[in-house]
């Protein structure tokens, strides 16, 4: 009785936007709006992209001053493969477009003992330097993490990301059988634990958590994967930053005929009976669109550009503050990344997640670009980027929230330099020569719902098919792309919403 | 009567914390009482499902396809202790370890007999070797059958009324569990 299908991809086609679709318009010249913008020019759509500033990246920006380049948001690049087959759907090679430069190590962890641990993406001689700090014990502990963890990857990958899921049925496959039978459901913390003993080591495979807007013992241990993903499959750096991906996709995009329009302010999606038929900008140009992508933040598309609409409410993950420093102080011993811990663990996430304060022992990311690209400085000069945690600006403690906007940020920035000092940065405030410290409240006057640049929270009720939708649930023809949408956050994820948003308008290709 | 009509199952509240028991028979009468029920779902290595053919006789939801076996507890007994026989009488299978993956409430009515499911159904899922001889009981099971989760998804979506209404539910649980999308 039961039909045999010939195909064991999927429970069922997923839904495509109605009507004609060969002009189409992308708001938004972010990694998500030019991946889903090539992949659509591939497929023969006349395609305009229609960015605000007066350069393509979004979020992947870039800060110069004074002769320092820096890059405003992600600056860890990992699964460069996703980069490539956007290009190689316009038979683009990626060597030709970026250089990319594998970090070794990925990451340096440094622990309030004084100990540091590299993170190496290569199996066997990340086995080694776990043993050399930990004992062999621990590195049998990380090799039989990494073949879990490569396995939830491939089970998770095919059947739950690269794929518009349009209900929980979607996800009835032979991979979740498989992923029950390898007994993926639990918690991380105690998957991490299961693998390791050392508090340096469960810090180091579980903190990537905080990237996903969960801490590590709420979190769920398919998280493990984004682990995987930068400690066993590696790290990358492009030469010109972490935005010079964008560029590269941008130039692509114009090489196969996308139009991009840089500053070119969209104010809102013109509607009529239900359907988008193009977009308004500020100049009071009308750009007619038989399909309209939007990759503004997803709360902020819908609240500035659409006709109202109820949305359900958002938990956003945790924000963070960066300050960028140009400098004339360099670091021997230091990598091209460093994780700072401090030594409290689970009360640092509760601070920030939930009580709506600063970490009281921050733990910092400090990335030091120039050590793989000195062209980013001038001559002898030193680029650092120093990320710490923060609340978003939803979270209030009191019924408060962090003023970013008065003096806490001057205080905040002193207090991290004071940090990073003893940290070992010795002299890292005298040699400071530009500077920019980026705060929540920044983050929302760009247009960040919640002020945090990492979206809505991987939560159970925000993740898979419960993230908000690619389609508009009443537009027919109106998509979007990003990573307030599926899949969600982080470079890779954003990469793959803009196959999953193209596919939207031109049905999968598989 | 059967004698299975007969039996006492244990009504619950919506929260699942007991609140007296009653026979089979009462407890599926319209509109019927919230009890406490068990849905196995049997995998293979190669991400198969089992599913079950009710037998023609069955008093609810006769020659619908459902998942390996389904049952009540009796009042106190653990579901997963419940299940094990279920499994062997259904069946002939021995002992399968089963986790519980989730819960799935529901409220269905038997167009065909008028009687109601509306069950407090703890999902549990086990693996079984797709080699291991399976022995009907064909007063309980017409019979059964391996298929791929996607051939199932597809088939629930187009003919839903070939289905146990409770299949759905049932699968969705597992799934949402497993994706890490639900808590316990």
């Amino acid at each position: 009785m039961l039909r045999h299908t010939a195909s064991g991809l999927g429970s069922s086609v997923a839904r495509q936007v109605s009507g004609p679709t060969e002009r189409v318009v992308v708001v938004g010249a972010g990694l998500g709006g030019l991946a889903c913008a090539i992949r659509l020019a591939g497929a023969g759509r006349t395609v305009t992209v229609l960015e605000r500033d007066d350069g393509p990246g979004g979020r992947a920006g870039r800060l110069a001053l004074d002769g320092y380049e820096f890059d405003t948001g992600p600056t860890v690049l990992t699964m460069p493969s996703l980069v490539a087959d956007v290009l190689a759907t316009v038979d683009e090679d990626l060597t030709a477009w970026l250089d990319l430069t594998k970090l070794d190590p990925a990451y340096r962890a440094h622990f309030a003992d004084g100990s540091t641990l590299d993170v190496i993406a290569d199996t066997a001689r990340m086995a080694g330097e776990v043993a050399r700090v930990c004992g062999p014990r621990e590195a049998d502990g990380y090799l039989r993490f990494v073949d879990h963890t490569r396995r939830l990857w491939r089970l998770e990958r095919d059947d739950f990301i690269d794929r518009n899921l349009d209900g929980p049925r979607d996800l009835l496959t032979a991979n979740l059988v498989r992923l029950a039978l390898a007994g993926g459901f639990g918690r991380l913390q105690p998957l991490i634990n299961r693998f390791f003993r050392d508090p340096r080591t469960r810090r180091i495979f579980s903190f990537q958590a905080m990237y996903a807007g969960v801490a590590p013992h709420q979190a769920l241990a398919l998280y493990a994967v984004i682990a995987y993903l930068d400690s066993v499959a590696g790290v990358y750096f492009p030469r010109g930053g972490i935005h010079a991906v964008p560029r590269a996709l941008a130039g692509v995009a114009e090489k196969h005929g996308v139009t991009i329009q840089y500053g070119a302010h969209v104010t809102r999606v013109e509607v009529r009976g239900g359907r988008a038929t193009g977009v308004l900008l500020e100049d009071g140009q009308r750009i007619p669109a038989d399909v309209v992508v939007l990759n503004p933040d997803l709360p902020v598309a819908y609240r500035d550009l659409l006709p109202p609409a109820r949305m359900r409410p958002l938990r956003y993950s945790p924000s963070c503050v960066v300050l960028h420093a140009g400098s004339s102080q360099g670091y021997a011993d230091i990598a091209h990344h460093n994780i700072h811990f401090g030594r409290s663990w689970r009360s640092a996430f509760d601070e920030v997640i939930n009580q709506g304060r600063l970490m009281s022992d921050p733990s910092l990311l400090v990335t030091n670009p120039t050590r793989t690209d000195p062209a980013l400085a001038p001559e002898g000069k030193h680029t650092y980027y120093v990320l710490a945690p923060t609340p978003n600006l939803d979270t209030q403690q009191f019924g408060r929230r962090l003023d970013w906007r008065g003096s806490l940020a001057g205080t905040y920035r002193s207090e991290l330099i004071a940090t990073l000092e003893q940290r070992g940065y010795v002299g890292f405030g005298d040699g400071i020569e530009v500077s920019r410290f980026v705060t929540p409240a920044d983050w929302a006057d760009q247009g960040l719902a919640g002020g945090t640049p990492f979206a809505a929270a991987h939560t159970f009720r925000q993740t898979g098919p419960f993230r908000p939708g690619n389609l508009h649930p009443a537009l027919d023809n109106v998509v979007f792309v990003g990573s307030g949408t599926q899949p969600g956050v982080g470079v890779p994820m954003v990469l793959i919403s803009g196959r999953l948003a193209a596919e939207r308008v031109t049905g999968a290709a598989r | 009567m059967t004698t299975r009509e007969a039996h006492l199952v244990e009504l619950v509240d919506p929260a699942g914390r007991p609140i007296g028991s009653s026979t089979v028979d009462e407890a599926h009468r319209a509109p019927g009482r919230l009890h406490r029920a068990f849905s196995v779902v049997l995998v293979d290595d190669g991400g198969r499902i089992l599913l079950q053919q009710r037998a023609a006789v069955k008093t609810r939801f006769a020659l619908r396809w459902a998942n390996a076996c389904c049952g009540h507890p009796q009042p106190a007994e653990p579901v997963t202790v419940a299940a094990g026989r279920r499994l062997a009488e259904e069946l002939g299978l021995a002992a399968v370890p089963l986790t519980e993956v989730g819960v799935h409430l529901y409220h269905a009515l038997d167009p065909a007999t008028g009687r109601v499911e509306h069950e407090y159904d703890h999902v549990l899922f086990g693996r079984l070797d797709p080699a291991t001889p399976v022995h009907p009981d064909p007063d309980e099971v017409a019979t059964v059958t391996w298929v791929s989760p996607a051939d199932l998804a597809t088939e629930l979506s187009v003919h839903e009324d070939r289905f146990a209404p409770w299949l759905g539910g049932v699968v969705d649980t597992f799934s949402l569990r497993v994706a890490g999308l639900r808590d316990s």
